[in-house]
């Protein structure tokens, strides 16, 4: 019998004790994968944008208008690629309650803008073409059932049709899913035209634009070179990178890494002090055999080892399937339109593994110790049970 | 029965005084149910401070008059027409021979928290009537802003928890320079995490010409309100929708409530199953210890229901233990927290985190669920087993 069936014999020697701590652990490390995901997601770790894209919007507020002339302007300014505006439409689907990520945009200058989005050249042809054509990403296609060619009418929750209603009539020229993980699978985008000319109020007013640069890294000075040259008109801008723009957006959802912080470090103080201790009252139990080894010969490193082995081995077993199943939290979660890009990092999994590897350590602290302090003829003396 | 009742309390005593052996396990498995505890009272008490924050904004006898299908007021505008027709209209009260209507402009700018954070601020354009419409409004330092003119006053929260909103402090809004005259208090509704300033100095400012978001009417009476509706409906050229505006702020603050439960219960469920196998662990490690003892019992002559009530009534006090640490714990840290959140109206809303008896309760009645579970399982399959494979451990 070599050292490793040794370990996972002793520890589902009692299954039943063995399936409550391997419990404990899994409950500690979903809430570990879970919450971290959401952290580094609302601190803007995980890949909300992109560094070379930005974001212009009105600088007193993001619910501001900017006036729609901006586009061109912007246009002509050395360093910018494309710009188009990505105006917020506050769109909905029959209820209130199905709100969709909704912007008017140019459409041949938003294909050129977001090449992630992957479509057929026919589909691109056909939402150019079609003055109600609307792209839809797959998650949103998928959640109310929509085809390719359907007709959908949607709803503003801000603007009102020139037809005296807040709807709006759309075909679907394209599905698209992204070329990145983690990214964008849930706006709707359509002409920009067709809106402001049947909108009854806030005409040739955007939202906010977004800008493709001509070389890479010169983010911060094209941002600048913006708000610079809007800075004496009526409307300042303010020009953030993708990231930034998400980042900044979350932050005021407040303060989520101290309550993140207090629920994992309360699970995980949990796990040590059940999983410690129980483990504690498994070695007391197991006096003699622990002296049985001791006086075949097994050195104290071994024994040390034998001990250790199933500590780690459980905080490391309950930690690989906490995240797994945290992983499938996040698919679940990922089904709502705010929480797309959530998704756990290589980053979150290491710390993980490292956690779980340092709590393993720290609960077999004591059964180690108590197993190494064991006296071979009095723990032969003492009855097994 | 009584013999029964003698027998259940000499089965607990055994195992409240073998309870030393093994505290800190016991400790362990009361730590994790007053952990799940404290997290479900913190999103209990989030989502009930910010609720409350929104029901106190909202009056019986005010109408809220926004745009039909607004559900916002940042997502309603109400044209000059609209606001005359309004002032005219049945069912709306009269204080010196002025109608009591408020037509209200409301934007959102950016402001920095204490924190250094940039939030979203909502800034409130108004008339002398606005004042009027809210009870319990009262200056708390400075004065009120002079009608017509760049001066601001701002909520309490927004004093408290913003930079640069200190009474005398200036500062630059679209261009203009503007001065903090006074800091009011409503009570602790949502009206303190908002600026005020005047009506038509706003509009300008923001190019809104005489549009406003929405309009307040002070209602006469009992069924003033269906009188204003239907005065509404009867004019197709307004489009407008007409609630209470106790009816406006319930919906309003619904949706938010509703997302800190989504999100705050399912994860409360998670740590609650995770105590439930701490429980679990602690009893049986329990009865293990003491088989031989709980047997002995038996043979001379003590039932099975003094074993099983013994071990239950241990799991019930553990975890009775932890919901107190928990809800003491809860109590002290989130009663009367401050906190915000990114309301409805895409502003920021600052408001106190309240904890009440009833869901201080709640906690409890998790809390010994959770005890229940943890003690049944353990003291049914402690005195099932065989007396005789009992005695031979």
């Amino acid at each position: 019998m070599n050292e490793l069936t040794f370990v996972r014999k002793s520890l589902l020697r009692k299954k039943l004790r063995f399936a409550l701590l391997y419990m404990v652990a899994l409950v500690a490390f979903s809430l570990f994968g879970l919450l971290m995901s959401v952290q580094s997601f609302m601190s803007g770790g995980s890949q909300a944008g992109t560094n070379e894209r930005l974001i212009v919007a009105n600088s007193i507020n993001i619910t501001r208008p900017i006036p729609y002339r901006y586009v061109s302007e912007i246009r002509t300014l050395p360093g910018v690629a494309e710009a188009s505006e990505l105006s917020w439409f506050g769109g909905y689907y029959r209820e209130p309650r199905n709100f969709l990520v909704s912007y008017a945009v140019d459409p041949t200058r938003l294909l050129r803008l977001y090449p992630e989005l992957l479509l057929t050249d026919a589909q691109k042809a056909r939402f150019i073409a079609e003055r109600t054509g609307m792209l839809v990403g797959s998650a949103t296609a998928a959640k109310f059932g929509w085809k390719e060619g359907q007709h959908v009418t949607l709803s503003s929750s801000i603007f009102t049709s020139t037809n005296g209603a807040h709807n709006w009539d759309f075909v679907i020229s394209g599905i698209f899913a992204n070329d990145k993980r983690g990214g964008d699978e849930q706006s709707l985008y359509f002409h920009y035209d067709y809106f402001n000319d049947t909108r009854t109020m806030g005409r040739d007013e955007i939202g906010t634009i977004a800008v493709s640069l001509s070389s890479q890294g010169s983010g911060d000075q094209v941002a600048h070179a913006i708000d610079e040259h809007f800075a004496t008109t009526g409307d300042a801008t303010v020009t953030m990178s993708e990231s930034q723009f998400s980042r900044a957006f979350m932050a005021q959802f407040g303060n989520v890494a101290v309550a993140v912080t207090m629920i994992v470090g309360a699970g995980l103080v949990t796990m040590l002090l059940v999983v410690g201790n129980t483990l504690m009252m498994n070695v007391r139990a197991r006096t003699r055999e622990i002296a049985v080894l001791k006086a075949l010969g097994f050195s104290s490193v071994r024994i040390v080892r034998l001990v250790g082995a199933e500590a780690i081995g459980l905080s490391l077993s309950g930690a690989l399937g906490g995240l797994l199943l945290a992983s499938g939290l996040l698919a679940i979660l990922r089904s709502n339109p705010t929480f797309s890009s959530l998704v756990m990092t290589p980053g979150v999994i290491v710390l993980g593994v490292l956690t779980a590897l340092a709590l393993g350590t720290l609960s077999a602290a004591g059964p180690v110790l108590h197993a190494l302090h064991i006296d071979v003829a009095a723990g032969l003396g003492r009855e097994g049970t | 029965m009584m013999r029964t009742m003698r027998q259940i309390r000499a089965v607990l005593q055994i195992n409240m005084n073998s309870l030393r052996q093994r505290l800190w396990l016991a400790v362990s498995g009361s730590a994790a149910i007053a952990l799940v505890v404290f997290v479900l009272l913190g999103s209990l008490a989030l989502s009930n401070g910010f609720e409350q924050s929104m029901r106190n904004a909202g009056a019986a006898d005010v109408a809220m008059v926004l745009r039909e299908g607004a559900d916002a007021e940042i997502n309603s505008s109400l044209d000059r027409d609209v606001q005359v027709g309004l002032a005219g209209a049945p069912g709306v009260a009269y204080a010196g021979g002025d109608a009591l209507v408020s037509p209200e402009m409301y934007a959102v700018i950016d402001a920095i928290k204490n924190s250094g954070v940039k939030a979203n601020l909502a800034l409130r354009g108004v008339t002398p009537v606005a004042w009027k419409l809210r009870s319990g409004i009262r200056m708390v330092a400075g004065r009120m802003a002079q009608p017509g003119t760049n001066e601001i006053v701002v909520g309490e929260s927004v004093a408290r928890e913003f930079r640069g909103f200190a009474v005398g402090s200036k500062l630059q809004l679209h261009g203009a320079p503007w001065m903090v005259v006074g800091v009011f208090s409503t009570g602790g509704s949502v009206f303190e995490s908002e600026l005020w300033a005047d009506l038509h100095v706003i509009q300008q400012l923001l190019g809104q010409g005489d549009a406003v978001q929405s309009v307040r009417v002070r209602l006469a009476g009992p069924g003033a309100l269906t009188q204003l509706q239907a005065y509404v409906k009867g004019n197709p050229t307004f489009h407008l929708g007409v609630r209470s505006e106790r009816a406006f702020y319930a919906d309003e603050s619904r949706a938010s409530s509703d997302l800190i439960t989504f999100l705050g219960k399912p994860l409360a469920l998670i740590m609650a199953l995770g105590a439930l196998a701490g429980a679990l662990n602690t009893m049986y490690g329990a009865i293990a210890e003491r088989t031989r003892e709980m047997a002995t019992l038996r043979v001379i002559g003590y039932g099975r229901l003094p074993a099983l009530a013994g071990t239950l009534i241990e799991s019930l006090l553990l975890a009775a233990a932890g919901a107190l640490v928990g809800m003491l714990l809860a109590y002290v840290v989130f009663n009367r927290m401050s906190s915000s959140m990114l309301g409805p109206n895409f502003s920021t809303v600052v408001f106190r985190l309240a904890l009440n008896p009833e869901q201080l309760m709640q906690g409890a009645r998790w809390a010994l669920m959770i005890g229940l579970l943890g003690g049944l399982f353990p003291a049914i399959s402690a005195v099932r087993r065989p007396l005789a494979a009992s005695l031979a451990e």
